[in-house]
């Protein structure tokens, strides 16, 4: 595929209204990369969303963590397995190592952290006492995020999933659809799986599809508080569509009116929308 | 989003003359994609390969071909019916399946807790995927790939779905598809032997621990120690050095606390006899494969036990196991694993058959079936024999109540023999002895 | 590029609601100052709401006696709430009205988008009628089960009991107004830090999965299990 488009990627994370009026820090956090160093594709972005109740007080540097394993682990991926022809085996190490790898990779993060800084009394001080023991048990539970990643190689798609979250993709007539990962009945209303439960690869959804005839044109990937903004569920896919037909038309130039309008956009929505945090990476894919 | 075919396409069916329209993206993975179609006014599914995959698996045509021809060995397996092709895309084809129900969730789903069903459900599906592969075995077949992505499962009744039949094949045939690395047999992976029954018949060991305990019983320490891709690594832990984790000679692969708390949970409910059969599996299995694997048949009958097993507590009424050795050895009431208090033993009956006895708990809700009264007759858990039943005016009166056909003569403990003829019911008394006919039974209390 | 991307914004809806119970022990002075309690808080109820203007606030009530009603059966923006005077008299049907709030939980209801909503429940007796089964349609509803549920009691004759069952959590227990300026504060507090800790958005997860290491047997509601009996028939 490579050698006949080039995928770009650009993301952009914003604190939410409320966090703004309530003194609380973004606790969303975004990585990307494209890169096509020795003519090898590897694209990728990652957003991660800490959870916003008072009891996950380390969740801001969760969700860092969270997003930095992520492009590590998924550049590490990408290298090795991006040329592959044989998809079975990249699909088997997708299903048995990389949830595995994923959890692992962020537990040790947070631990490092914690022995480095470790809970202060202030940090204790507010939190409710049915909690305190659960936390002495599980002190990860203070950096609990979601995370949701897509990468691209030469010969892959990837999509990575933990928790609430969205991926959109939009095809290149403009038709936009969720990417094909498993629907999870256990996330909804404000409730969601997260990296710092025991067993938390259990919950890591991954899907692998190969590059062939119609790859999607763009692949949208936003944290809830975008999507929690819209009154309704065609109201945030209609966003991806919105921003894909920005782009189309101007190619390269779409991609520069995106990274100047996204940040500012995102703003606005979080304003008349949700309040919550909202992180948005959009990859796209330019005809050469 | 799907990238093969597009929805609204038609594709040509050959045998049954017609054309089908791509209606719905279900699904997909490496090999290809999965489509829903209507053939007749009935929805169906359509798997469409990857053109890059055809040329890994160049008999796979051939070999599909030949898998319509054989047909379904029963109707737990999704088997593929017709091949399906299209003028504008010669380089690949497909084939129609029957389509599964929304009902059917996956092994996925149970890892991932999105399912939560009841043990008498998971020892159900255990004994029809047992009872599935013994019939694809039994007409000269192998599966090659059982993986749980191929097996579904009804959380209501247990009932069973097997998918991605792609890769059956005569036994002995020498084929591309090894299987998936973590259901293959050591053997396989450490590229000695070739996929073939007695290799399908760990992959089912491994289904089976999975289905019943949630988790892989080679990933304990070891597996938890690998912190990056891998490849030597997966081939060690399930090729070169396979160590069940439960293994009780040697403690090196444990479940890890934290990461693998399912294994040790459900490990421990279990009964002796199962978790017995599971060593076996995991440890002679893994060093004789040609003679040590546990069979088909003997899963079937482990998994019929631990259903007659079930047993609720009296207290929160989860279901917990009747577990005769452990039984013998404490000599102490069974404890219940969800609210820790003791659990009174209902009454249960057992029967006697050829020298070989079982047990049967007795609770509200339990049925007898044919295998059970004669060792001789087929599985068939479509019509009970007897069933557990409550007396129609006096609501503390418990009995056995005869729906087969012929009657039973019962010797109760105190008073002359009486016959039981069928639709009348035998109370539930302590040393009531039953004569089934080919088997005898007595109640326990 | 002054439109932004997507469809209609709009900030998450939170719904409130008073369960109150009007049985005939309210009558008089108790009824009177829980009217003027709620009546009270409404202003301040208000004011969190316009400090938090990304939860959309909107405000319902159902009163209970022999049977249940709606008192305020449309979702109303807690702007123009206002809190017309409640008469007591009969009986105490708490599972009724639990039931009917329950109705309004449901996914079709209530949007998947919304902060979870609010539950007040103040009664001063016990029920009765069937509570139990009250409670388990709502604790069916997903909205139902992750609501904030706060009980109030009035005087001692209160079934705490019950009411520390509806609020479901041992971290909370039901608060009990010996007198007027109590129950105000009572009210107040769910009305304002109830609300104001509900407006935040935060994701959470659920508490059972803390523990998501031990095996989910399903627990069955049983009959008596068979028990053996002596001298009775032995075939029937």
């Amino acid at each position: 595929m490579s050698g006949k488009h080039t995928w770009y990627t650009f993301g952009s994370s914003v604190q939410g209204a409320t966090h703004v009026r309530n003194h609380i820090p973004n606790q969303d956090a975004i990585e990307w990369l494209a890169s096509y160093e020795r003519q090898q594709e590897l694209v990728l972005v990652a957003v991660a969303d800490g959870h916003g109740n008072p009891r996950y007080f380390r969740s801001a540097l969760g969700a860092r963590f969270a997003v930095q394993v992520a492009r590590t682990l998924l550049e590490q991926f990408g290298r090795h397995y991006g040329q592959a022809t044989d998809l079975t085996v990249v699909e088997q190490m997708v299903e048995q190592q990389l949830a595995h790898l994923l959890v692992r990779q962020w537990n040790d993060t947070v631990d490092v952290h914690l022995a480095a800084v470790p809970f202060s009394p202030a940090e204790l001080a507010g939190l409710d006492a049915p909690f305190r023991p659960k936390l002495a048990a599980n002190p990860r539970l203070a950096y609990g995020s979601t995370l949701a990643s897509t990468l691209i190689t030469g010969t892959f798609i990837l999509y990575m999933q933990l928790g609430d979250g969205d991926i959109v993709t939009v095809n290149t007539d403009g038709v936009v659809s969720r990417a094909p990962l498993v629907v999870d009945p256990q996330l909804s209303g404000d409730v969601t799986t997260s990296l710092c439960l025991p067993s938390a690869w259990r919950y890591v959804r991954t899907y692998l599809q190969p590059l062939v005839a119609h790859p999607p044109a763009m692949i949208m990937l936003a944290t809830d508080g975008y999507s929690n903004s819209f009154v309704k569920e065609d109201g945030f896919l209609a966003a991806a569509q919105d921003i894909f037909d920005m782009i189309e038309p101007q190619g390269r130039e779409g991609i520069c009116t995106l990274r100047k309008y996204l940040p500012r956009w995102l703003t606005a929505t979080t304003a008349q929308g949700s309040g919550d945090d909202i992180s948005v990476g959009i990859i796209y894919r330019i005809v050469r | 989003m799907n990238q093969l075919l597009q929805l609204g396409q038609n594709v040509a069916l050959k045998m049954l003359n017609t054309d089908c329209k791509i209606e719905k993206f279900l699904g997909g993975g490496a090999q290809g994609e999965v489509y829903q179609v209507t053939i007749a006014g009935q929805p169906m599914a359509l798997k469409w390969y990857f053109p890059h995959y055809l040329k890994q698996d160049p008999t796979l045509r051939q070999r599909i071909e030949q898998t319509i021809k054989f047909g379904p060995p029963s109707d737990r397996f999704l088997w593929p019916l017709e091949v399906a092709t299209h003028p504008q895309a010669n380089d690949s084809f497909g084939y129609l399946m029957p389509l599964r129900e929304a009902r059917f969730k996956g092994l996925v789903d149970l890892v991932a807790r999105r399912v939560q069903p009841s043990f008498r459900t998971l020892a159900s599906a255990g004994f029809e995927l047992a009872h599935s592969y013994l019939q694809l075995h039994a007409r000269g077949l192998c599966y090659r790939d059982i993986s749980f992505g191929n097996v579904f499962f009804d959380p209501a009744s247990g009932e069973v779905r097997i998918c991605d039949n792609d890769n059956v094949d005569i036994n002995g045939v020498q084929g591309a598809i090894g299987g998936t690395i973590r259901f293959m047999a050591p053997e396989i992976v450490r590229g000695v032997a070739a996929p073939d029954t007695e290799t399908d018949l760990f992959s089912l060991a491994v289904l089976l621990f999975y289905l019943l305990c949630n988790h892989h019983p080679l990933e304990g320490k070891r597996e938890s120690a690998i912190r990056c891709f891998d490849q030597a690594a997966m081939t060690k832990l399930y090729g070169t050095a396979p160590l069940f984790i439960f293994d009780p000679k040697d403690d090196d692969n444990r479940p890890v606390p934290g990461e693998h708390d399912n294994a040790l949970a459900f490990w421990a409910i279990y009964p002796t006899f199962l978790r017995t059969i599971f060593t076996r599996a995991f440890t002679v299995g893994i060093d004789d494969p040609g003679h040590g694997r546990v069979r088909e048949s003997e899963w079937r009958t482990a998994l019929v036990r631990l259903r007659d097993s079930i047993l609720y507590c009296t207290q929160c009424r989860a279901e917990n196991f009747y577990d005769a050795e452990a039984l013998r050895a404490t000599r102490q009431p069974p404890v219940c694993w969800a609210c820790g208090q003791s659990v009174s033993l209902p009454p249960r009956l057992r029967i006697q058959q050829n020298g070989e006895a079982s047990v049967i708990i007795l609770n509200h809700d339990t049925q007898l079936f044919p295998h059970h009264i004669d060792s001789n007759r087929p599985y068939d858990f479509s019509t009970p024999v007897a069933a557990v039943t409550q007396h129609p005016s006096n609501a503390q009166l418990w009995g056995l109540k005869n729906f087969s056909n012929i009657k039973w003569v019962i010797t109760p403990p105190a008073g002359p023999p009486r016959d039981v003829p069928p639709g009348r019911s035998v109370t539930l008394a302590a040393h009531t002895k039953l004569h089934f006919g080919p088997s005898e039974g007595e109640i326990r209390v | 590029m002054n439109k932004l991307p997507g469809g209609a914004l709009a900030s998450r809806p939170l719904h409130f609601f008073w369960i109150v119970d009007c049985s005939g022990s309210m009558a008089g002075k108790k009824m009177q100052e829980l009217n003027f309690a709620i009546k009270e808080s409404l202003p301040e109820m208000r004011k969190v709401a316009e400090e938090n203007p990304n939860a959309q606030v909107f405000v319902r009530a159902v009163t209970f006696s022999s049977g249940a009603q709606w008192h305020v059966a449309r979702a109303t923006p807690v702007a123009e709430f206002r809190w017309e005077e409640l008469k007591a008299g009969g009986e105490t049907s708490m599972g009724k009205a639990l039931k009917m709030v329950a109705d309004q939980l449901s996914p079709e209801a209530l949007p998947g988008r919304g902060l979870p909503p609010v539950l007040v429940l103040i009664s001063d007796g016990r029920p009765t009628d069937d509570f139990n089964s009250g409670l388990r349609a709502l604790m069916e509803q997903p909205w139902g089960k992750r609501a904030a549920r706060i009980a109030i009691a009035i005087g001692d004759d209160a079934d705490v009991d019950i009411l520390q069952k509806f609020i479901g959590h041992p971290e909370m227990t039901p608060l009990v107004a010996h007198n007027a300026p109590d129950l105000v504060k009572y009210i107040k507090w769910a009305s304002t830090a109830v609300l104001k800790s509900a407006s935040s958005p935060t994701s959470q997860m659920e508490t059972n999965q803390a523990g998501a290491g031990a095996p989910v047997g399903i627990t069955v509601p049983l009959p008596a299990a068979p028990e053996p009996a002596q001298d009775v028939e032995d075939v029937w």
